[in-house]
């Protein structure tokens, strides 16, 4: 069979994950702490017919033979650049300014990162995020607790009763990794750390690279809407380049069925 | 019956040209993928091989067969990414990364860290500085124009240090490649001259060098050439037909 067949096919295939990619990042357009991914393409293998440089009766071959075979997706790159910012005035809205994730206490025990700092109290007191997972180290702010004030450096302080002085009730601690890249996602606007990522390392907001924490504001997806769309117009036509080379492949070998009438 | 061979030759080279062609399309958006192009020479047969009994010459048919599959270097689309791994070569010269099998070079700039810090391609193989492969701390990457790699560091008021230099290279006779896969070429006999004067661009990667409407062209070329093959091949058929059921009947 024509090999132009496969070839085409490992084309409609990488042009479908950069469309499922790109789709993916437009229905996260608007989640809180998401980020942007994208796919990256190589080409496949290639089939040496006649090396370059094969010693001949006169020489050496100045050039030779090689078949390419197609194109495979390698990774799907996860780009860290910070989202846009959202002013929500709620006190228990954070955004990261700069590097590192909030530590998340999963349920089986494993520390999940997030960007998504839309925090909120549970029945205890606890800072937990939107699905109830606590921060990492947890933070309780006591009950009756008039107002929360949250340092740009992650210091959480309470006024309990009116007109008394804030008391101190804890510190955010952010985590920051060598290679972020290489987290893998949970879904939820989580990650865990891997062996590509590097080990997390932890420290206080403003400190030794982590970016500051802002109180009531959030931090939106960095998906940009307009780069999306052209990124899915590039990738439709390169579809359509390689359904017309099937095509073309299916009309030659029906040619070649016809051959013999 | 002589001729239907050498147009059979013609068919099987279009399906040749096809291959390379669909192989352009499907790297249409791979980073760095260099085009090919298929050349295509006409063999013919001696002439004295082929001279009848009386000494007359019939003309010798010629077949065609793929000669050589050349690669066209030149520049492919640049675009901004904003990535600061993304480094796109402005004009000449390419990348070396070291590969379990050696060194291999590529245009292909979309690179990553790993866990150690180390800048390393999409399937983990590390990209060469002028002192071997780069490990960076953690920090902002910059990289200039000449390649020059500093990261402005974590402690507060750090300034940016420079770390190393990208090793990029250049071949005198870039048709000397071999292309390996995954967007990267082996220098076959060496060649690989260090290439200094190299200039980068950082938050850009380079796109495939494929031009749609050539490909498409070629392959409408193609498919209408084989079209073609398909009609002087049943033309051959229907001679040898009337040479073998109505020559000699009465």
């Amino acid at each position: 069979m024509m090999r132009a067949l496969s070839i085409a096919s490992t084309g409609l295939g990488s042009q479908q994950l950069s469309i499922e990619v790109i789709a993916n990042n437009l229905a996260n357009v608007s989640t809180v702490g998401f980020k942007k991914s994208r796919g990256e393409f190589q080409d496949l293998m290639y089939q040496t017919l006649k090396s370059a440089g094969t010693a001949t009766a006169t020489g050496t071959l100045p050039v030779g033979i090689q078949l390419g075979s197609g194109v495979i997706p390698v990774s799907v790159h996860r780009t860290f650049a910070q989202g846009d910012f959202q002013q929500t005035q709620n006190p228990l809205d954070l955004a990261i300014e700069g590097d590192g994730f909030f530590q998340v206490t999963l349920p089986d025990g494993s520390t999940g990162y997030s960007r998504a700092g839309s925090l909120s109290l549970d029945s205890e007191g606890s800072i937990v995020t939107a699905e109830g997972y606590p921060l990492l180290p947890n933070i309780t702010i006591p009950s009756g607790a008039q107002t929360v004030t949250i340092l740009p450096t992650g210091v959480v302080s309470a006024v309990v009763t009116t007109g008394a002085a804030p008391q101190l009730v804890g510190t955010l601690e952010l985590a920051r990794f060598t290679n972020p890249a290489g987290l893998h996602s949970i879904g939820k606007n989580l990650y865990q750390a891997t062996d590509a990522s590097g080990e997390a390392v932890t420290g206080a907001p403003g400190e030794e690279g982590f970016g500051t924490v802002q109180q009531g504001s959030l931090e939106g997806s960095n998906v940009n809407i307009a780069e999306e769309m052209v990124n899915m117009i590039v990738a439709q036509r390169a579809y359509e380049l390689n359904s017309k080379a099937i095509q073309t492949t299916d009309e030659m070998l029906s040619m070649v069925n016809n051959l013999k009438r | 019956m002589d001729g239907i061979y050498p147009v059979l030759s013609g068919a099987l080279a279009q399906e040749k040209r096809l291959e390379v062609i669909t192989n352009n399309l499907a790297n249409v958006n791979t980073a760095g993928f260099k085009k090919d192009h298929p050349l295509f020479e006409g063999i013919g047969l001696p002439p004295g091989l082929n001279a009848g009994p009386s000494g007359s010459i019939t003309p010798s048919p010629t077949f065609e067969i793929l000669h050589h599959v050349f690669t066209d270097f030149s520049s492919g689309p640049i675009r901004m990414t904003g990535e600061p791994l993304d480094i796109a070569i402005e004009g000449e010269g390419f990348f070396a990364v070291q590969t379990p099998g050696g060194v291999r070079y590529t245009r292909g700039g979309s690179f990553t860290l790993d866990a150690q810090g180390q800048i390393t391609t999409h399937d983990g193989f590390p990209l060469l500085g002028t002192g071997g492969p780069i490990t960076l701390p953690p920090g902002s990457i910059q990289i200039d124009a000449e390649g020059r790699l500093s990261v402005k560091g974590t402690e507060v008021g750090a300034q940016p240090t420079e770390v190393d230099a990208l090793a990029l290279y250049r071949f005198s006779d870039p048709s000397r490649l071999k292309k390996v896969g995954n967007t990267l070429f082996e220098s076959v006999g060496g060649g690989a001259v260090p290439f200094p004067e190299g200039r980068v661009s950082q938050g850009a990667l380079e796109g495939a060098n494929v031009n749609p409407v050539e490909e498409m062209v070629a392959m409408i070329t193609v498919m209408r050439l084989y079209e073609s093959a398909q009609k002087a091949i049943q033309t051959a058929d229907e001679v040898a037909s009337k040479a073998a059921n109505e020559v000699g009947r009465l």
